[in-house]
């Protein structure tokens, strides 16, 4: 992990024009674009291609970011909105994509992991915003502060998505169940 | 005990925030009553999995085509603000000058051309017959070309000017 100040530094670098200093940032937070990415599109290699994309679009906007804010967060909120602009623009072609790789997973997950499987098949159930809020908070790596702003949300609405979330979840938990229940 | 504040004690279990208090007093509900202890099942399922997530790990080539591809947004716009302005004006200009001709009527009464006078045979000469005069209606043609600079214009507003006017002020916002 590196620091702010060390942050700071590399910035002063690039935009002094030593942009390999850019590569000490992408590799920092790849695996955070990365994953804020995969929760929107649901597609591996769509994710990569947003992540990057929004890599790229941080590069050249790094001009105009103005540090009162962790450099992390400006490029989370830059990642999550070029995953949505980009599920915007494949919504046809993702939603079959998805379709397939989820019933492929749904199979090995089943196997695997019976509470992970029924536990997605109720996050279907969950609107988009819900769904992601509630992803993003239960990752260790993310603050609520740093999930509110990435998706552009003030702290109390998102307080309420998740808690929303996690209620909706367990109701479909107890209709999947029973259902499961009965077919046994 | 009501249903929303039975869930919120429960969150607030799974979370460890409960006090002592409120504690005994979940686990006395939760010994008596088996729909509460269904709920806690539930929401503990949804709290455990979730909880469980990791963080996705990208392709190993990811910084390098990262680095790799630094500049080939940039060259995808070719239009500075400055000249995609310039260009914006000058369809702009074209257009009204259209609109101002058309609206002298200059078209009105031009729906042919005329064709070439073809000269007369000797008799001698074999007879050539004479091409019919082609009707074309003008005032068409100029509303289908303000109409491609409308569109000229606009597609150059938003390419030079407007996206990159918001994409930098959503990078500069952030």
């Amino acid at each position: 992990m590196i620091s702010r100040e060390e942050e700071n530094e590399l910035i002063d670098q690039i935009l002094g024009g030593r942009e390999e200093a850019y590569a000490r940032l992408v590799e920092q937070y790849q695996r955070f674009a990365f994953t804020i990415a995969m929760r929107v599109l649901s597609d591996r290699n769509e994710a990569e291609e947003a992540a990057q994309d929004a890599f790229i679009k941080a590069f050249h906007y790094l001009k105009g970011f103005n540090r009162t804010a962790r450099f992390s967060t400006w490029l989370y909120r830059i990642v999550f909105n070029t995953a949505v602009s980009y599920k915007r623009k494949h919504r046809v072609i993702l939603s079959e994509i998805h379709t397939h790789d989820h019933a492929s997973d749904d199979d090995t997950t089943m196997e695997k992991d019976d509470k992970r499987a029924f536990v997605s098949q109720a996050m279907e159930h969950l609107n988009e915003a819900d769904r992601l809020a509630i992803q993003l908070f239960y990752l260790k790596e993310f603050s609520l502060e740093e999930v509110a702003e990435t998706m552009g949300q003030n702290m109390n609405t998102l307080k309420v998505r998740i808690h929303r979330a996690r209620l909706r979840l367990a109701d479909e938990l107890k209709k999947i169940l029973k259902e499961e229940a009965l077919t046994l | 005990m009501e249903k929303a504040s039975q869930d919120e004690l429960l969150l607030s279990y799974l979370e460890g925030t409960l006090d002592e208090l409120r504690l005994q007093a979940l686990k006395t509900a939760l010994e008596s009553s088996p729909i509460l202890r269904q709920r806690l099942a539930h929401l503990r399922m949804v709290h455990e999995v979730l909880s469980r997530q990791q963080l996705e790990i990208p392709a190993t080539n990811f910084v390098a085509r990262v680095m790799s591809n630094l500049h080939k947004r940039q060259s995808s716009i070719s239009l500075s603000p400055r000249n995609g302005l310039m260009l914006v004006l000058g369809t702009t200009i074209a257009i009204g000058m259209l609109l101002m001709v058309m609206q002298a009527g200059l078209f009105n009464n031009m729906n042919m051309i005329d064709a070439v006078p073809v000269p007369q045979p000797g008799p001698s000469q074999k007879y050539i017959p004479s091409i019919p005069p082609i009707s074309i209606n003008f005032k068409l043609v100029v509303n289908i070309l303000m109409g491609l600079n409308l569109a000229l214009a606009l597609v150059v507003l938003d390419r030079t000017i407007l996206k990159p006017y918001f994409q930098k002020r959503a990078g500069a916002g952030l």
